[in-house]
């Protein structure tokens, strides 16, 4: 019978995986200390739990960390979610949230050529801004730089306000509407943010995913 | 007269997800044999976003086909440049009748955004006209398996070019291949992580040999397409890809 022929075919194993970047740009500057700093690292631990329940956004799912207080840190380089294990960060210092966007859009622009290099397909990179103040460095130019490569689809570029962040501020940088978080639920905020990149890292050729609106963390004004 | 013919054995079949989320496969495939004995094959894959992607994908195949086996009622194209032309028709004609279905469906055209492959077969040459990311791979009388175009894709793995309504004059790629293959194979991207090296469009034989040779075998094309479906329906190949996806294989029957 012919049909037994069907039972030899194998798969070519070459091609990598799709990758999914993620950048969290996070303020750790002095007035996070205390509640906003634990509630944020608690947060970042069910982001990571919620990764690594979904298979392939635990292959797909790419995040990297910048903080910005006593300078600009790159916390964590870019990792699969499979194998990202959720820092705790301290909070200090003042707010180069300029400084700090640069550093995120150059990580994200090495992290393109690499996959280029690997042959490897990826979706359009996400920068996640969160603050609860304002900039104490020079920011307008990286607001243009963000303003630009959202323009080019290069990245999509989201803010979130915490408590008094300036959120006129925000919107002169992000040219989505900045968000204020409800209180303090950075927890559900980051099961918001891994279920949209896990939808996605599931979408396929000639699916542009439509994003569960953000209900339940933040403030609708 | 030329006494060639094909078999053509395919299917179509939906993904899981689409199964799961109770959708249409939104791939579609259709043939017509020639009047001098060549083939033409047509597939289309209806984008996963795309509300009406089924009926698009649909539209697009009939229309092509219909197009280039009116072509060959009155003429079949004596040089190589003629062969490219019908081709370029038929996908301008395709998108042209997709266009005015969408008028008169009060529809923006998106709405129906599907990729199209179009491929005639002869004995001494191959035509590809291909926008979107589609692949067909041909096994010639000797050598090594030929990718006989480049599937298209935007920056982002999302991302690719829909004949139902982008610009044909940037998008559309008509290759003409010289035989003669002995066999031939067309799918949809749902296949292709599967079945082709992406970075070097470089076929894998492993996955071709077999099919090519269950293909070569099969006396009836339909207990053959059945398998064929069966194939694609089946555990391994689900574990692998989540999307719609399509297969044809054409044997040359000397």
């Amino acid at each position: 019978m012919s049909s037994q022929h069907l039972d030899l075919v194998k798969f070519d194993n070459s091609n990598p995986e799709a990758r999914c970047p993620c950048v969290l740009l996070v303020d750790i500057s002095g007035s996070m200390s205390g509640a906003p700093m634990d509630e944020l690292n608690k947060g970042l631990a069910a982001f990571q739990q919620e990764l690594q329940r979904d298979d392939l956004a635990a292959l797909r799912v790419e995040v990297a960390i910048v903080s910005f207080g006593n300078g600009v840190k790159v916390e964590q380089e870019f990792v699969t979610a499979n194998s990202f294990t959720a820092p705790t960060l301290r909070a200090g210092g003042n707010t180069p949230m300029g400084a700090a966007i640069n550093q995120a859009l150059e990580l994200v622009r090495k992290r393109k050529e690499t996959y280029k290099q690997h042959g490897a397909p990826y979706y359009r990179p996400w920068i996640f801004l969160i603050t609860d103040g304002a900039p104490t460095d020079e920011w307008r130019s990286a607001a243009q730089r963000v303003q630009a490569e959202e323009a080019s689809k290069a990245v999509a570029f989201f803010a979130v306000g915490v408590q008094k962040a300036d959120l006129k501020v925000l919107s002169q940088i992000s040219p989505r509407q900045p968000l204020q978080l409800q209180a303090l639920k950075f927890s559900d905020m980051f099961v918001w943010l891994s279920q949209s990149l896990t939808t996605v890292s599931h979408s396929q050729v000639g699916e542009q995913v439509p994003l569960q609106a953000p209900t339940g963390w933040s403030v609708i004004e | 007269m030329s006494t060639e013919s094909w078999r053509v054995i395919g299917a179509s079949v939906s993904g899981v997800r689409h199964r799961r989320e109770g959708m249409p496969c939104q791939d579609y495939w259709g043939y017509r044999t020639l009047p001098t004995g060549e083939v033409v094959v047509a597939v289309a894959d209806g984008a996963g976003s795309a509300p009406l992607a089924a009926e698009g994908a649909h539209a697009m195949v009939e229309n092509a086909l219909a197009t280039i086996g009116a072509i060959w009622e009155r003429y079949r194209p004596a040089s190589r440049r003629a062969w490219r032309d019908v081709v370029t028709q038929a996908f301008q004609v395709a998108q042209h009748r997709l266009l005015l279905r969408a008028a008169a469906a009060n529809q923006p055209p998106r709405a129906y955004a599907a990729t199209l492959l179009v491929v005639i077969a002869s004995q001494e040459l191959v035509v590809c006209g291909l926008v979107g990311d589609c692949a067909a791979v041909g096994a010639p009388q000797h050598g090594a398996l030929q990718a006989l175009c480049e599937p298209q894709r935007g920056e982002y793995a999302n991302i690719t070019f829909f004949a139902t309504h982008h610009d044909l004059g940037e998008q559309l790629a008509v290759q003409l291949v010289e035989g003669p293959f002995r066999q031939l194979a067309l799918m949809t991207d749902g296949l292709l992580p599967l079945a082709l090296n992406l970075e070097h469009n470089q076929p894998f034989a492993p996955f071709f040999t077999p099919l090519f040779a269950f293909a070569a075998e099969a006396t009836s094309e339909g207990a053959a397409a059945q398998a064929l479906a069966t194939f694609l329906e089946s555990e391994r190949v689900n574990q692998r890809t989540h999307d719609d996806k399509t297969l044809v294989l054409l044997t040359r029957i000397t």
